[in-house]
């Protein structure tokens, strides 16, 4: 199965250590895996390419969400790309989900499908993270008018015609809340779906730290007030 | 005071620019000409130290040298606003030149994007661009 009108972006900075095996794990599957490369000091970009995937790389660390925008763009220039996926270079998430995200897209019901940790009860997240993560979601709920329950959720599926519309310009890691307001925006058509991710020991000393909320809700403020769209 | 309606209609103004600033040949003309205009009264100042007392009476101020302060204070107001808006722009700009090299490099070094699956590592790996390090530090993003 090599899901040839699929392409995944995976936006990834210093993941040297587990790239090339989430690449490969993903290559099982998706035959187009293209991986961004936001400027990393390590060997990231070599790895990602003996693995089989596609390689753009940022001159310089530029951010989660630009480093997003260019593997969509880099994506869309392909004609065959009908569908994308976004996946995390760290390993959290599982490729069965961004699989069974993208045979609901087929179905041709919805435009975008988002990976949700917080749809099964049983999900396993770091106490402190939940809250944070929590509070992010009341806030985004309540000013984008869009009710998700998982926002800052890498793992997304959406159809090129909904990649195009979802033009989100931040490019730190606010840019899942400007792009939670464009579904809204831009009326797409959205459904979550349950994702696991698996927190290991790796990818927690990666994690955003938690002070990095006051960055990201610094960003949001200040595009509301003085941003363009 | 006139004074006070003087500078409120400065942050005013400087507030008003903030939300719809467009760089245009008229902004950057008009600052120009306030520039001259500041730098014309500063050596009209220099030369005639009466002068800033009699303008200080005139808007009701006490001391020519409150309004020196008072006008610095307005001025730097907005120039920093005009540093601020000019740095955001170009932060803009940059990410999308970046984007723009990114894309274009990729696309050289592979042909046109295609659907069908690479071909597996036997790709020519480009030069890197700064020292390599097979050391990962983990570095939260």
């Amino acid at each position: 199965m090599t899901e040839a009108d699929v392409a995944v972006v995976v936006p990834a900075y210093n993941e040297a250590p587990v790239v090339g095996d989430v690449v490969r794990d993903l290559r099982r599957v998706f035959a187009n895996v293209i991986c961004v490369d936001d400027g990393s000091h390590d060997a990231t970009a070599l790895r990602a390419e003996a693995a089989g995937a596609d390689v753009v790389r940022h001159p310089f660390n530029l951010g989660a969400g630009a480093a997003l925008r260019t593997g969509i763009e880099y994506a869309l220039h392909a004609p065959a790309t009908r569908y994308i996926v976004t996946f995390d270079a760290d390993g959290q998430h599982a490729v069965d989900d961004a699989l069974a995200m993208v045979q609901v897209l087929r179905r041709g019901e919805v435009d975008v499908v988002l990976g949700s940790r917080f749809l099964e009860p049983a999900a396993p997240i770091p106490a402190g993270r939940r809250v944070l993560l929590r509070a992010a979601l009341r806030y985004s709920n309540a000013t984008t008018g869009v009710r998700l329950t998982d926002v800052h959720n890498g793992l997304r599926a959406m159809t090129a015609d909904a990649a195009r519309a979802l033009d989100f310009a931040l490019p730190g890691m606010a840019y899942a809340s400007e792009l939670t307001r464009l579904l809204g925006r831009r009326g797409l058509r959205y459904v979550e779906h349950p994702v696991t991710v698996r927190y290991t020991a790796y990818s927690r000393g990666k994690g955003q730290p938690a002070i990095n909320s006051v960055n990201i809700l610094f960003d949001l403020v200040n595009h509301r007030v003085f941003g363009t769209k | 005071m006139l004074i006070q309606y003087l500078l409120l209609a400065c942050f005013g103004a400087v507030m008003l620019g903030l939300l719809r600033h467009r760089r245009s040949l008229r902004s950057v003309a008009t600052r120009r000409l306030l520039l001259m205009l500041v730098t014309g009264a500063g050596i009209a100042a220099v030369l005639q130290p009466g002068l800033t007392t009699d303008a200080a009476h005139l808007v009701g101020v006490g001391r020519g040298a409150d309004l020196v302060l008072y006008l610095l204070a307005a001025s730097s107001v907005f120039v920093w606003a005009g540093t601020h808006l000019r740095l955001r722009q170009y932060d803009e700009q940059v990410v999308l030149l970046a984007r723009r090299v990114a894309i274009a490099e990729a696309l050289a070094r592979r042909g046109t994007v295609t659907a069908a699956p690479a071909a597996g590592p036997a790709v020519s790996l480009p030069e890197p661009r700064a020292a390599v390090h097979e050391t990962a530090r983990p570095v939260s993003s």
